[in-house]
This record gives structure tokens, sequence and C-alpha cells, in this order.
């Protein structure tokens, strides 16, 4: 599975480390500038991360914003002792969250204290974006040959294994899996082609190749 | 910053989106690209690519079964009905023998156009077929540049033609760059290139046994011209026609060499 975790924590060096000492202590003082950076670090992969577990685009827009309000409530109360495990944090929070939610057929919001002066969380522009990622995910999927696409489909909707859709198609699962990765790859590498090129302003911690 | 150059999101993205995913790993895939733009950039297009097929799925039709099987089923039922035809006849004129007892008949001549086409080449000159041309560098990302150094450079050198240069650069790419399987399938291609066949064959075997690697079949392809180049036909035939079963890229390319390989050099 994913190699030693200090290879892949390896990856990131000092200046996120640096970034999340000076978050969490400007947060602590009240800084409402580093509460807004924070929601702009960690905005994206919070959403990456509740729909990947939730599949539901709703649920995923709600229990952002709880995310972040319950980071930020903590982080005002000095609740975390070691800065540099701040990513570490809010994805433990998103967890939680999540999985409360799963074990609760009731939300529970009341649990939250909703203290005044948050920053911005509307996420009306984060919804613009994906929704130009998907149009862009489909461009790109329309350029792929008919076999392809349907392995995608079967693959990332259907969820099948290349095995079954081997048999499915009359292919060799070797073919398959080939094709699913060739696909895969293409489609992901035009999306993130265009959303680099396209894109501006969003605070992010390291190298865009 | 981070260094990452995708890796760990070409490893796990799939099995982390359809949920597939052990929850430990799950946890430090989510940590390593909360904090890792490359991977959570493909992450997002992945989501979208799912959100893509979902909103507007694609109606995947069964493929025609292929033409040798269908053929194979016409011949049977063609076999079935001539047996039928005989029987029913012996039954019916119990006193005739099926056999034709008529003039000797010459054993018809196929149609010209079904014969099978002399082949085209004498074995000694398989070498002839061999493709050994570098080709074209086809990044299987977009990015302009991969994370590592020596591969930017070595294919800065591939694109000069500079194969020494290439080969020698490429080489040193780590082995867990996001790039080294291109790394090794251009270094590979290069060697073929300047005739060093037997490093050049190490290279590529080691990407044409990977399934999940995506230059298996054009590693099996210029496998395949390595062998033509040493007018191996057999070799040829076993790597060409491995390469024609992924239908890829290469497919036509490959299905025209093994139509054109004679049966006494190897080719069937």
């Amino acid at each position: 599975m994913i190699g030693d975790q200090s290879d892949v924590r390896g990856t990131l060096t000092q200046d996120s480390a640096q970034e999340s000492h000076r978050l969490v202590g400007a947060i602590a003082n009240g800084d409402s500038e580093a509460e807004q950076a924070l929601v702009l670090r960690y905005g994206k992969p919070v959403r990456a991360m509740l729909l990947a577990r939730s599949r539901n685009p709703d649920l995923t827009a709600d229990l952002f914003q709880d995310v972040m309000i319950e980071a930020i409530c903590a982080l005002r109360r000095g609740q975390l002792r070691e800065p540099a495990k701040l990513t570490q944090f809010i994805v433990g929070i998103a967890r939680n969250l999540l999985n409360n939610h799963f074990r609760s057929s009731l939300r529970r919001p009341e649990s939250l204290e909703l203290p005044d002066n948050l920053p911005d969380l509307s996420n009306s522009m984060e919804v613009q974006k994906e929704h130009d990622r998907e149009s862009r995910a489909m461009n790109a999927i329309s350029t792929l040959e008919p076999l392809d696409k349907a392995i995608l489909q079967m693959t990332l909707v259907e969820g099948l294994k290349p095995g079954v859709i081997a048999q499915r198609l009359n292919l060799n699962p070797d073919v398959v899996r080939q094709r699913k990765l060739r696909a895969i790859r293409r489609v992901t590498e035009i999306v993130r082609e265009e959303s680099q090129t396209g894109s501006s302003g969003h605070i992010v911690v390291g190298r865009v190749t | 910053m981070t260094n990452c150059t995708g890796s760990p999101a070409e490893q796990w993205l799939e099995a982390y989106l359809q949920g597939t995913m052990p929850e430990a790993e799950a946890v430090r895939f989510e940590e390593h690209y909360f904090d890792c733009p490359v991977c959570l950039a493909q992450v997002e297009a992945l989501q979208a690519a799912m959100r893509a097929l979902g909103a507007q799925p694609i109606k995947v039709r069964k493929p025609p079964i292929a033409w040798p099987v269908r053929a194979a089923a016409l011949s049977a039922i063609a076999a079935l009905l001539v047996m039928g035809f005989f029987a029913t006849r012996a039954i019916l004129h119990p006193g005739q023998s099926t056999v034709a007892t008529g003039p000797a008949v010459s054993s018809p001549q196929p149609h010209p156009a079904l014969q099978a086409p002399a082949p085209s080449l004498t074995s000694s000159a398989l070498s002839n077929l061999a493709d050994l041309a570098l080709p074209a560098f086809q990044m299987h990302n977009l990015r302009e540049s991969s994370g590592d150094p020596h591969f930017d450079a070595g294919m800065k050198a591939y694109r000069a033609n500079d194969c020494t240069a290439a080969v020698k650069t490429l080489t040193r790419v780590p082995e867990q760059d996001a790039d080294a399987l291109n790394a090794q399938f251009y270094a590979g291609v290069c060697q073929m290139h300047m005739d060093q066949f037997a490093a050049a064959s190490k290279a590529l075997r080691a990407l044409a046994v990977n399934t999940d690697c995506p230059q298996q079949e054009a590693a099996l392809y210029y496998l395949a011209q390595i062998a033509l180049a040493r007018n191996d036909g057999a070799a040829a035939h076993r790597y060409l026609a491995r390469a024609t079963a992924l239908h890829g890229d290469f497919e036509r390319r490959a299905r025209a060499e093994l139509a054109a390989i004679p049966a006494d050099a190897g080719g069937k």
C-alpha cells in the first residue's frame, strides 16, 4: 500500500510546516486573515475528501462548513498543541464529522459552537469551478475511443474490476487494464492541465509541475 | 514546498475514489494530498470525470464476436447441413453410394483473392522490416516537465536525437519517480536505435511484462523490431502477436508486420 509514511510526508518540506506554525499561532491570537488563509489552504482538499468518502455533493457542501467551523473554533481555543500536525488535525476533524453523520440519522449542528466573525465559507465559486472541471472532464472523455470510454465508465461509475469488464466486452483483462490506465491518465491530465492554465489566485503550498 | 510529481495519486487514486482502499492507507493518502497540490489536482480531476460519466452515461455495447469465432460457428453449421443432406439422401436412396462415381474432377482451386498472399520477404531479409526509428516523444501526462531533472535533460537530448546523452541521463532517473517507466522506455528505444540490441531488449522486456505499465504495448512492438533486426522471425511473431492482442496504438503496424513475416521465418 502507500509506502512508508515518512516517504509520503518526506515530500513536504519546511515551508508547509512553517506555514502551519504561522496559521496556528495567528488564529489563536484572533487573526481573521489567518482564518481566511486556513480556509483557502484546506478548502479544496476538505471538499475532495468529503466527496470521495460520501459521494454526495450536497452532504459535502453541508459538512464542509461544519469542518471549517469546528477547525477554526478549536484553533481559536488553542487546542492544537503541535502546529506541525495541522493537516492531520484537519483530516481528523473532517473524518470525525463524516463518521458522526453516518452513525447518526440526525445531524447534530447544535454540537458546534458557532462563533462570530467567521471567514467566508460560501462555496459558490468552488461550485462553479467544479462545474468547469466537470465539463472539461466530459470534453476529455469525448476524445477517447468508444472502447476506452466504456472501460472508464464501467470502472469509475459501475466499479467493475478489469476481469469482469473483460468478460463483458470480450477482451483480454490485460487489454482492459492497459486501456483503463491510459484513459484515466489522459482524462486526469487534460483536466489538470486546463485547471492549472485557467486557475488564478488559489493559494497552494508547493510546486505545481 | 513539495517535490511530489503525483506518484501517490497515480498509484492510489482509483482505489481511493472507489472506496476499496484500506482505511489506514486512505487516511495516509488524505494526509498527503491535503498538502500536495499535484495529487489533489488528480483527485479533483478524476472526481470530475466520475461526475461527468455519471451525469451523461455512455451506452456500452458489447463488441461483435471476432470474425474467426463467427467463421468457426458458420463452418460448424455448414458442416452439419452437409452431413444432414447426405444422411437424408442415404435414407431415401439406400442403394446409391454417396461417393461420387462420375468422371474424376480436379480439386477445385480457391479463388485467387482468397489465396494466401505469397510471402513478400525471404527470412533472410526480415531485418528490412525492422522499424528502428525513434518514436516521437509522447509524454503520458501533459506536464511540460517532469519532477526529476534527469528525465527532463534526457528527453531534451532525445528530442535532439542525441541518443548517447539521452541514455546516459535517462538511466539515472530514480525508480520511484513518476516518469521512471517513461525513462526506461525511451532509454531502451535509444539503445535499439544505436543497435545496442542486448541492452535495449533488457530494458524493454522489463516493461513488456508489466501489465500496469502504459508502455507495455510499445515495448512489445519495439522488442519485435529488435527481433526482426536480428532476423529472428519467431520471436518477432511472438512479440507482434502480443502487441496486437492489446488493441492499442501499435495494432495496425504490428498486424501489417505480422502479415509480412514469411512462414519459413516463423510467421504463421
